[in-house]
């Protein structure tokens, strides 16, 4: 199999692990009191209830709530930046015509800026992880399948780039610098 | 093949196709494992309550619910293997009553002890094949107590959450009820989930089967009105003990 195959089959897995993150829970908040956390729970059912969130549901929540700048800001960020990057990778790796200089130019310029959320889940996850009275959040297989996703495209984005039917050396280099998650 | 794929826009999109594959068939695989989840297990234990229920603005006699043109006083009875196995507290002058699963144990308090367990007020019920569930809703007055209506529903029926049961004939007395029921070893209440039980599961008593047709119905009734003179009673007793105490000042 050689490096081509290798890279397509590598960003199409990366296709479905990304599809698959962005319905399931990403992480879990589990609220609690300490001494009082089953004193709480009885007072207060479902005061403590942990709380899942997934990206598509995050970005829901906050359009509800009328922040619709921030939705859009993480929509973009967190969805179709990091889907057209695997586009491109994909045409790259395929070693498609169609892929304008333009194009490269833009995806290595939003690069840095794609899958924000795996540090908005990290950063929550070290705030959150020290919460006094026990509090705690828990990660799920929705960030593992992001983490998935991030690595096989990393991998995919070097071979296409050593492969010799892709584009010149200049846009490969460009596509190098700039995975879809870095 | 792969040379030739060069110039065939067509397989362009096929990223986006694979991500949706991947979204689609993890939505599928989690609502699936999450309505696994919601179902309830035989050998389980489960806390169950009745969390809100709505009557008409009129009882079946058109009249109104109480005699100075109140609304009902209603109070809510769930049945579980032939036996009362929970009784709400009265929810005064209300078309929609809802209950927290909570109560003082008056007793308990009166002797100075509250245990966290003790306060809470849920029947716990464990599946068994062909067990049901059968609620009533009473009009709680001094003289009589008198039955809004009520249901029987197969157990299995119901789910882990909110079961919302609405009456689907436009003159029942009783409109819909909520149920809750979560795992006994658990306390957090799945707020988000709520069921709308088939209405082909659900077996309605309407109003007027108190008058005796239904001797499971006028039973509950009766069974109903004694608790509640014995619990009367007892914080009479738990009053009365905790006056008399020498340690009271």
């Amino acid at each position: 199999m050689n490096k081509q195959r290798v890279s397509l089959l590598l960003v199409a897995l990366s296709c479905l692990a990304f599809g698959s993150a962005l319905p399931t829970p990403l992480f879990s908040v589990h609220p609690a009191a300490g001494d009082w956390t089953e004193f709480v729970e009885n007072f207060s059912p479902g005061a403590l209830e942990p709380k899942f969130y997934n990206l598509p549901g995050g970005i829901a929540e906050l359009w509800r709530e009328g922040e619709l700048f921030l939705a859009l800001l993480l929509s973009c960020l967190s969805l179709a930046l990091p889907i057209a990057k695997l586009c491109v990778v994909w045409w790259e790796a395929a070693g498609s015509q169609h892929i304008s200089p333009a194009v490269i130019t833009i995806f290595r310029a939003s690069a840095r800026y794609a899958m924000v959320e795996v540090f908005l889940i990290a950063l929550m996850v070290l705030v959150l992880k020290n919460m006094p009275g026990g509090s705690h959040v828990e990660l799920h297989v929705g960030t593992w399948l992001f983490t998935a996703s991030v690595v096989l495209s990393l991998v995919a984005t070097q071979l296409a780039s050593g492969s010799k039917n892709g584009l010149g050396s200049h846009e490969l280099g460009v596509l190098r610098t700039s995975s879809p998650f870095e | 093949m792969f040379t030739a794929m060069k110039n065939k826009i067509f397989l362009l999109p096929i990223p986006l196709g694979l991500v949706a594959l991947g979204g689609i068939a993890a939505l599928l695989m989690y609502r699936l494992d999450r309505q696994n989840a919601a179902e309830l297990q035989e050998g389980r234990t489960y806390s169950c309550w009745v969390v809100e229920t709505e009557v008409a603005d009129r009882p079946m006699s058109g009249r109104a619910w109480d005699l100075d043109g109140s609304a009902p006083d209603l109070m809510a009875a769930l049945r579980f293997r032939g036996n009362t196995v929970l009784t709400t507290s009265v929810a005064r002058d209300a078309l929609i009553a809802h209950w927290q699963p909570l109560s003082l144990n008056l007793k308990d308090l009166a002797a100075g002890e509250l245990a966290a367990d003790s306060i809470r007020k849920v029947a716990h019920l464990t599946l068994r094949q062909g067990d049901t569930l059968t609620a009533a809703v009473f009009d709680h007055d001094l003289i009589n107590d008198e039955f809004a209506g009520g249901f029987s529903v197969a157990l299995n029926a119901l789910h882990v959450g909110e079961n919302e049961l609405v009456a689907e004939s436009e003159d029942a007395v009783l409109r819909r009820v909520l149920i809750m029921i979560v795992r006994a070893d658990s306390k957090a209440m799945p707020r988000s989930e709520r069921y709308r039980i088939p209405a082909d599961q659900i077996v309605w008593a309407a109003a007027e089967v108190s008058g005796g047709m239904d001797k499971e119905w006028t039973d509950m009734a009766h069974e109903i009105k004694r608790s509640l003179r014995e619990a009367s009673r007892t914080l009479q007793d738990a009053i009365e003990r905790s006056l008399n105490s020498p340690e009271t000042p």
